[in-house]
């Protein structure tokens, strides 16, 4: 089971924004470093989780993700300027 | 955000590192869990140490003796008499678990940047990818202090007994998970936590941006809410040591109860133990 994905800026990759994964009890779970593609990866189980992402600027981006048994889901989390 | 010295001295802002940059007296060292993240840039002037392969014995599961230790940092231009800042990635998780590392072999002028590698890069600091090449030193090793470390016969014997904290999140604290989730899965032989453990997870004495709250809140957290006793002996365990040495570091150094160690062997060892109890709310 997967979940994926890329932060990116007007359609265009983000290297080295971190996305923190919130467990579905609301505790920190993972943490990892966007590569050069913008891409992002964790090895979740089923439930809601929520994705925040960091950019340099000061950046922050949240977005809930539901993952059934099974799945791989892939979700962009797009910068939004200020 | 910005961040002040703790009172107990231990940590060090991205603004102070920042400042100093160049100093010669300092020695600002990057341990990352992601050991090819040095390579692809670091703080100016920052030598690194590879927790897999500089930190971890070859020959068996265990630290490596001091005279290697000493022999690691002499390489790097420390001496045991320098002043060394320690940062790294994943929220300082392996810097937390070198400094650990470096008072279990008596180096006391040892400090952690606060935030690590995230806050430094999100605020838009220089990285570099020049590696320095300092003089060699001569480093005098040290006995080590065991007093900080816990075994797994001290936890075995230690249920019921002696507080323990699980500071890995709830999904592996309860066996849902077997390893945090940016990594495979496959880990101890079983899932679960020690029996009697109480979880707080390492993240709790976290802000967002990854430097350590405040003495204040921290004391809530764990004398608080988790009930801890400031005398008490506490062994703290996650998976492989890491967060745990990020959480002694919250308890030994910032709150300063003394009786904390560090159960580096952790969950692998411990979930992989024959005979052993394990408590777990997952189905099996």
């Amino acid at each position: 089971m997967r979940l994926h994905g890329r932060v990116v800026r007007r359609g265009a990759p983000v290297e080295g924004a971190y996305v923190q994964l919130i467990g579905p009890s609301g505790d920190f779970t993972a943490e990892v470093r966007t590569d050069e593609s913008g891409r992002f990866l964790f090895y979740p189980v089923p439930g809601r989780w929520r994705l925040l992402g960091f950019v340099p600027g000061g950046i922050r981006i949240e977005r809930e993700v539901d993952l059934g048994a099974g799945q791989t889901v892939d979700v962009d989390l797009p910068v939004v300027e200020a | 955000m910005t961040t002040v010295d703790s009172p107990s001295g231990i940590l060090v802002s991205t603004d102070e590192v920042a400042r100093r940059l160049g100093d010669p007296q300092l020695h600002v060292v990057e341990v990352d869990e992601d050991t090819s993240a040095y390579e692809k840039g670091h703080i100016p002037g920052a030598v690194a140490l590879n927790w897999r392969e500089d930190l971890q014995s070859r020959h068996s599961r265990d630290v490596v003796e001091p005279e290697q230790f000493a022999r690691l940092l002499g390489e790097r231009g420390i001496t045991e008499n320098d002043e060394v800042i320690l940062y790294g990635g994943n929220n300082n998780w392996f810097a937390a678990y070198a400094y650990w590392y470096f008072k279990y072999y008596g180096h006391e002028a040892v400090r952690l940047m606060d935030g690590g590698r995230k806050k430094w890069e999100l605020e838009g600091r220089d990285l570099t990818a020049d590696v320095p090449s300092p003089a060699v030193a001569t480093y005098t090793p040290k006995p080590a202090n065991t007093a900080i470390r816990a075994y797994r016969d001290e936890v075995v014997a230690g249920i019921g007994k002696v507080a323990m904290i699980d500071v890995r999140s709830p999904e592996e604290y309860s066996g849902v998970l077997a390893a945090p989730a940016h990594l495979p899965q496959e880990q101890a032989q079983r899932n679960g936590h020690v029996p009697g453990a109480r979880n707080v997870p390492w993240s709790r004495a976290a802000r967002e941006d990854g430097t350590f709250r405040s003495p204040e809140e921290l004391r809530e957290i764990y004398l608080g809410q988790a009930g801890l006793q400031p005398d008490q002996p506490v062994i703290a365990y996650c998976r492989i040591g890491e967060r745990s040495a990020h959480t002694w570091v919250v308890l030994h150094e910032l709150l300063g109860l003394p009786g904390v160690k560090n159960y580096d062997g952790s969950w692998t060892e411990y979930g992989s133990l024959v005979g052993v109890p394990i408590e777990r709310e997952a189905p099996a």
